[in-house]
Order: C-alpha cells, then structure tokens, then sequence
C-alpha cells in the first residue's frame, strides 16, 4: 500500500467540528448585522440578473468575495487551516474577475433574455442560499448563532454566486467564471465531510445542479445554433 | 467483589480529589494516584496516558476555546498525566499549551514532547527554539522528527542537542503504518530514546517487528491515534456495548478503558497519546491508565471480540 492510500480526508483537516462551528460564532458575534447588508446586496445581484442588467449584477456579486475572503479566510480561517490564505486570494481573484466581466460586459457572451431553465434553476439556488442557507445551522446544524451567511461565509457566497452567473453568463465567459465557485463548493463539501457535518454535501450538490444546467444549456445552445447576443 | 473494589476506590478518589483541591494551593496537580508508569531510556518513569494535540488544540486566538482547552490540560495534569504531544504542524497547538501553562502554571509532571519538520535546511534549532517560546518552556524533553521529514539533518543536530544538555530525549515519529521499514533501520542504526507511531487494536502490524525491536533496543514506544482519530471510539460506543467479560477480567467500565487498556498493557509500548476537547474524556481516558490490565490471554480475547463486531 502507498502512503497516499493511507490518507484519509479528516488528515487534511486540523480542527474538530466543534473548532469550525466557533470559528463561524466567532465571525458572526463580531459583524453583526453586516449580514442583512450582505444578503440584501446578494438579493439586488440577483434582481438586477434577472432584469437583465448584467453589469451591475455582477459588480454586485464582487463585494461578497472580497468579504469572505478578507475577513473569513484570510482574518479568521487563516487561524486553523495554512491553506485558508490560498483561499482567501482565491477569492479576491473572484471578486476581480466578477468586476473585469462586468468592465467588458459588452463584449462577453451573456444569457438573452432571463427566462427558461437556467433562470429558473439560477433563481432558486440563490434564494435558497441567500434565504435558506443560514437556516441549516438554525434547524439540523448547530444552532443559530453558527449560521452561514452569503458575503461572510464562503459557502453561501459560492452557491448564490454560481445561481446568479448561471442566470446572466453564457459559453466560455460561464466557464471561466464558474470555477474558483465551483471549486470551493467542492472543498467546501469535503471540509464538512471531515468533520462530520450535517448537509455537508449541499455546497457539492448545489455545484453539480449548476454545472449540469449549464452543460444542458451549452448542448441546447449547440443544436439550436442560438445567436450569442452582448449586453448593449 | 471488582464492583465493591471499584465503588470504594472510586469514593476515595472523589473523597481524596475533593480534600486535594481544598488543602494544595494553586496551581495543584496530583500525583499519578495509582496511574501506572513506565520506564524511559536513561532512567525516570512516564504515566502510560498522555495527551496528543492533533487537531484538538488547534484553536487559533479565540478565547473562549483557549480556556476550554487549559481546562482539559488541567483535568490531565490533575489525574496524574505527564507527557503533552504536538508539532508545529498541529497549526495553533503549541501556542494553545503556552496559555494553557502560562494560566494553570507549570507542573513537575509535565513530560513536554515536540517535533521538527520539513524543511529542514539547517533550521532544527530555529524550530525548537520557536516552539519552546511558544510553549513558554526553558526546554523540551523530547523532540521527535515529524514524520521522518529530513530525519538524517535534523537526527544529527537533536543528537547534539541532547549531548549538550538542551533536550533530554530524541525520537522519531511515523503514523497510519506509514514507512515502517525505513523506521526499522533508523531503530537499528540510530540512538534514539523514542519511537512514535501508530498503534491500537485495529492497527496492529508494529507487532510483528518495530515493538519487539524496541524492546529489544530499550526504546521508548508512544502510541498515536489509540482510538484511530477518534472514529473507532465513536463507531464502537454507539453500536456496542462493553462485553461483560472485560469488566470481570480487568475492571473495564467503558470503550475508552477497553481501547486504552488493550494498548498500554503491551508490554513494548510506553505511553499512548489520546486527543480529546472535552474534560470528561480526559477523565475518562486518565482512569484507563490504572490496574488492573488485561493479561496476554485477555488481550488476544479483546482482539477476537473486536474484530467479532
């Protein structure tokens, strides 16, 4: 047997559950109630897609990277994990490639109209997980005051991010920006998998329904020739 | 006649450890009260319980579980423990025991037990000395190199250290079954006090070799990962019961006592090293450490249990 068959995913992990759950207290006992602001710049982001106005969707969507990766990652999950300060510029990378799209927006290949199943799909994950998400720890996690919110929590952030980029990006510009998300969902998932968390795999869900959605989308969009259209 | 022996024993540790904290002035650890000790290379004697850190005590700077943590540091000192465990790869671990010794103060028991690791690039001392800061101690009793990272550089320099007086103890650590040969030709060919690696009932494959070498080589054996990460200890306790038989056999209250026991009573092994958050398992975990042991006979009878399960 090779040493990385002995591996397990908890020894990539240094911290207990209980750590993580007070990490989480921690960041929400000191910027409450930065979370309303937060989750209410998300809920613009998402309206503002919907009603086609790309740009300032997703300059909206930025804030919330540089948020949690500033402050969650790099300040206080920085304290527990040596990868965190990796995530923590994964993030800010985010933000920077949220705003540069948003800069050249009129030249990007975005969504037509927001109607269909991406729209559909799109919108429910983000309500979910700008509504519903902070619930988790309220009802099967471990209490409220533990609760994961979008623009300070990575998890959230990620998951609403990927509903709103699948509403308003197409082809190459989708792909692109759905990776670091992506990426964090899955790393996300398996951080909670390690330490036993309940829902762990909702980030890891959450990814897949949006990567196959727009997977769809790109075959659909094949066949049927659809024209690319750019935000005017 | 073991439940009588035990309730009276227990009434006087309650009694005894009440009478303890009203008369000994703070900080006040106990004596080992009956905890059994072994010996280490070059003489003196360790509890067979101690304390590992991995992932326990890498709290970062939140207050609150810096206090929780100094709580089960005093719990473990008070029930008679001597040897801490960590590394500068436990992340806040080290800084977490220099405000647990900083707060409780520090006890003639403590057995303070560190690692090196890679790079190594000449920084063996520049490690050590970072950590013994960060531990708030003058010195180490033993520093181990993490994992075998870079073991022929820094095994040099802690030789030296330890031949000028600033560590007592050298070793090596392995974990998870990694690396087992090379850790028999370092046992063979070096002068090392210590060997760290894994073992527990589900893990025993340093049977075969690396612990009758070490007795051999009078080599001191800590055991990592006793209940594997904490998953055996957990799976175990929610589906099973303790067999009656163990109760009978050497006084075996609970999964910790029936896992623990199994490990100190080999008679290579030193000091088994649990982790825990939370005061009542170390409690737990410290009770493990008395008599009486399962024999031989009982230990291949835990074995054939446990893996009857």
């Amino acid at each position: 047997m090779s040493d990385w068959q002995t591996y397990r995913l908890e020894d990539f992990i240094p911290f207990t559950a209980d750590i993580y759950w007070r990490l989480l207290e921690r960041i929400n006992e000191t910027f409450w109630p930065l979370h309303i602001v937060a989750v209410s710049i998300g809920l613009a982001a998402l309206l503002l897609a919907l009603r086609g106005n790309k740009r300032m969707a997703l300059v909206l969507l930025a804030p919330a990277w540089l948020t949690s990766g500033i402050l969650f990652h790099l300040t206080y999950y920085a304290e527990l994990n040596w990868a965190a300060p990796w995530f923590g510029w994964g993030f800010v990378a985010q933000a920077v490639l949220l705003l540069t799209f948003a800069f050249f927006a009129g030249s990007i290949r975005t969504q037509g109209p927001s109607k269909g199943l991406s729209a559909w799909i799109g919108t429910t994950i983000t309500v979910v997980s700008l509504f519903g998400y902070p619930l988790i720890a309220a009802t099967i996690g471990p209490g409220l005051s533990h609760a994961e919110t979008y623009g300070l929590h990575p998890d959230p952030t990620a998951i609403a991010t990927l509903g709103v980029l699948l509403i308003i990006l197409r082809g190459p510009a989708l792909w692109l920006a759905l990776t670091i998300p992506t990426l964090w969902c899955v790393i996300g998932s398996l951080t909670l998998m390690a330490i036993d968390a309940t829902g762990a795999l909702i980030p890891l869900a959450a990814a897949t329904i949006i990567a196959g959605t727009a997977i769809a989308c790109s075959i659909q969009s094949a066949a049927q020739n659809h024209p690319s259209r750019s935000i005017n | 006649m073991s439940h009588l022996h035990s309730r009276r024993t227990a009434l006087k540790l309650l009694v005894g450890g009440i009478a303890a904290a009203w008369f000994t002035p703070h900080p006040s650890f106990a004596d080992s009260g009956g905890l059994l000790r072994k010996a280490i290379p070059g003489g003196g004697h360790l509890p067979v319980i101690g304390l590992g850190t991995w992932r326990t005590f890498n709290v970062g700077r939140d207050p609150q579980l810096l206090d929780a943590r100094a709580e089960v540091v005093r719990a473990f000192f008070e029930h008679g423990g001597g040897l801490v465990d960590s590394s500068p790869m436990y992340g806040s671990a080290p800084d977490v025991m220099g405000h647990a010794l900083d707060k409780l103060g520090k006890p003639d028991s403590l057995y303070a037990a560190e690692k090196v690791w890679s790079p190594a690039g000449g920084s063996t001392r520049e490690q050590i000395s970072d950590l013994s800061d960060r531990w708030g101690v003058d010195r180490f009793d033993l520093v181990q190199v993490h994992n075998l990272t870079d073991w022929r550089e820094h095994l040099d320099v802690l030789k030296q250290m330890k031949a000028d007086g600033e560590i007592a103890h050298v070793g090596i650590t392995t974990s998870h079954g990694r690396r087992h040969d090379q850790i028999e030709r370092i046992m063979r060919e070096h002068d090392i006090d210590f060997v760290q690696l894994t073992y527990n009932i589900t893990h025993r494959r340093v049977e075969d070799r690396l612990l009758p070498l070490a007795q051999e080589k009078g080599i001191a054996v800590i055991a990592n990962r006793p209940y594997d990460g904490g998953s055996l200890i957990k799976n175990i306790q929610r589906r099973h019961e303790v067999p009656e038989w163990a109760a009978e056999e050497f006084d075996c209250r609970n999964w910790a006592d029936f896992l623990l026991k199994f490990i100190v009573s080999h008679p290579a092994l030193t000091c088994a090293i649990p982790a825990t958050t939370r005061v009542e398992h170390v409690i737990e975990n410290m009770r493990a450490g008395h008599d009486p042991m399962p024999t031989p006979a009982t230990r291949e009878r835990m074995i054939r249990h446990v893996a009857s399960l």
